[in-house]
């Protein structure tokens, strides 16, 4: 069974529609991107998958129950809000361990993640005397603490400096390995998620546009894009339709493969000394399907 | 303790760090000092005579919780929905009603009980023979009913708007308002209407109690009999109910945070 079943999923803002009717599937253990540009739909989907938000049309279901009305889920499940706010006077080290207990883990679970995260100078301080930054990643902190099944993220990055991101990576690699926790995360910084996202979700104008492993995906949208050095560029070039870019053969046909490769290699007596896919990053697909330049 | 009791706890300490219950517990036990400057003695308390020494007692300590109340509705929940905190919270095991009952009991509730025993003691103190408990609980209750409308209306105003600037202007024009109102509405009783009278004390039932206890103690005369004025009390307390209520299901059911 699917960790999270969305079918249909349609939201109006009055006549504006910010969800077109949306299906996906995240299955247990996977950490899947949503990615997209601005007003694509991303915080929506995610605020419908964290109960924030009743869907128009559709139904959506985390471990099997409707997020709106089975607040216990959140229990299992961990929500990393876009720019995340706490109660300013209350102190770091407090909210810290009542959120522990609010989830029925020992007070001092969440120390291991202020550690983790470079936090624990901020401890006795009250969240009014926090940057965005450490905001941030005290959210983070807090997410993680209960030991989800799945964490859904909304750009969990956005607001951290460099370090603080590749830290935020490792511990999703951490968990997912150790714990088999599933990710949900949407972010704009492409090239990051293609460190930890086996699947990605595409979004554009309330729409999917792909869902599939990072791999598959790339490899669709590419085609058989490929780059070829040969001893006759210009000759192989003529017999595949390609074109000749600093001595190497290009080709972008969506119907060329190795075997095409080969046989017109063949015919036209040229030697192959290597072929290499020109594959697609998240960043380059991304902007294929959504037609960003 | 559940994930409710823990979140009663956080705000209750957000919504009374040092030292803003300290500072409303002692001017409110304080407040009966003003009946000092009236110099009445208060020696036999019963009826309209405790009725009317409660309401000097109590009046400025009854004003001191509404500040309190108006202050907590509005930064601890309109701004916790603009701010984004009330959706932290709800990132926790515990559903909308139990959010929203944790933010009425530390903001609501809390002063309530404050307002009603903080200045008691003092109170008693100008006056040791009290014993007509009856009016005191007809004064907590009435002032509870009346207050309960301004809490339920400006719950949902914060609902509405998510903003506590606007939920707080929505309470202070509420109260001030059914203020200068009542006014108005005392004026044209005494000249024989009273509809706007009865109509407004649903908002502020302590003004009908006054009217029937103090055909001694005040220049106009406007003779409301206790049935009426139990029954326009009653009507209150089912209007502020019935806001809440609405507050709870809007809250629970409909609001998109």
């Amino acid at each position: 069974m699917p960790i999270i079943e969305a079918k249909g999923l349609r939201k109006r803002y009055g006549s504006f529609e910010a969800l077109k009717g949306i299906d996906f599937e995240v299955q247990e253990g996977k950490v899947v991107a949503l990615v997209g540009p601005n007003g694509a739909g991303k915080t929506t989907t995610l605020k419908i998958l964290s109960g924030f938000l009743r869907p128009t049309e559709g139904r959506v279901s985390i471990l099997g129950k409707d997020p709106w009305s089975h607040p216990e889920l959140k229990k299992d499940v961990a929500y990393i809000l876009d720019r995340p706010n706490f109660p300013p006077h209350v102190k770091v080290k407090d909210f810290l361990k009542e959120a522990a207990l609010m989830v029925g883990e020992a007070p001092d679970v969440g120390e291991e993640y202020l550690e983790a995260l470079g936090l624990q100078e901020y401890a006795q301080r009250s969240f009014s005397k926090l940057s965005a930054g450490n905001m941030q990643k005290f959210a983070i902190a807090v997410a993680l603490l209960r030991r989800p099944k799945l964490v859904v993220a909304d750009e969990p990055s956005s607001n951290l400096d460099p370090g603080a991101r590749a830290q935020l990576y490792d511990i999703i690699s951490k968990l997912r390995k150790e714990n088999g926790t599933t990710f949900f995360i949407s972010s704009h910084v492409l090239t990051e998620m293609e460190k930890v996202a086996d699947e990605v979700i595409i979004m554009a104008e309330g729409q999917i546009k792909a869902q599939a492993p990072l791999g598959q995906l790339a490899s669709s949208l590419s085609g058989s894009s490929f780059r070829i050095s040969t001893d006759k560029p210009e000759l192989l070039a003529e017999a595949l339709k390609g074109q000749v870019v600093e001595g190497k053969v290009m080709i972008g046909e969506q119907s060329a493969s190795l075997s095409t490769i080969d046989e017109a290699a063949k015919r036209v007596g040229a030697r192959i000394i290597s072929v290499e896919r020109v594959g697609s990053s998240l960043d380059e697909i991304f902007k294929k399907l959504v037609g960003e330049e | 303790m559940s994930a409710f009791w823990r979140f009663l706890k956080l705000s209750v300490q957000e919504d009374y760090r040092m030292p803003i219950a300290e500072l409303f517990a002692f001017l409110m036990a304080l407040a009966p000092l003003t009946l000092y400057a009236s110099g009445v003695n208060y020696a036999v308390l019963k009826g309209s005579a405790a009725f009317s020494f409660l309401s000097s007692a109590l009046g400025l300590a009854g004003f001191l919780f509404l500040i309190l109340i108006l202050k907590n509705v509005s930064f601890g929940m309109g701004a916790d929905l603009e701010k984004g905190i009330t959706n932290t919270f709800l990132t926790f095991p515990m559903s909308r009603a139990k959010y929203l009952t944790a933010k009425l009991v530390s903001g609501a509730l809390i002063p309530f009980v404050m307002f009603m025993f903080a200045p008691l003691p003092v109170a008693l103190a100008f006056a040791p023979h009290f014993s007509d408990w009856g009016v005191l609980l007809l004064y907590w209750g009435v002032e509870a009913s009346g207050m309960m409308v301004i809490i339920g209306l400006m719950v949902l105003v914060a609902l509405a708007t998510k903003k506590g600037s606007t939920s707080l202007i929505a309470g202070l024009a509420l109260y001030f308002g059914s203020e200068f109102a009542n006014a108005f509405a005392i004026f044209y009783a005494e000249r024989g209407n009273a509809d706007l009278f009865y109509v407004l004390s649903v908002l502020n039932p302590l003004e009908l109690w006054t009217a029937h206890y103090s055909r001694m103690f005040r220049s106009f005369s406007i003779s409301v009999s206790a049935t009426t004025a139990a029954a326009l009390t009653a009507t209150s307390a089912a209007l502020g109910v019935a806001l809440l209520i609405i507050a709870f299901m809007t809250f629970d059911r409909v609001i998109d945070l």
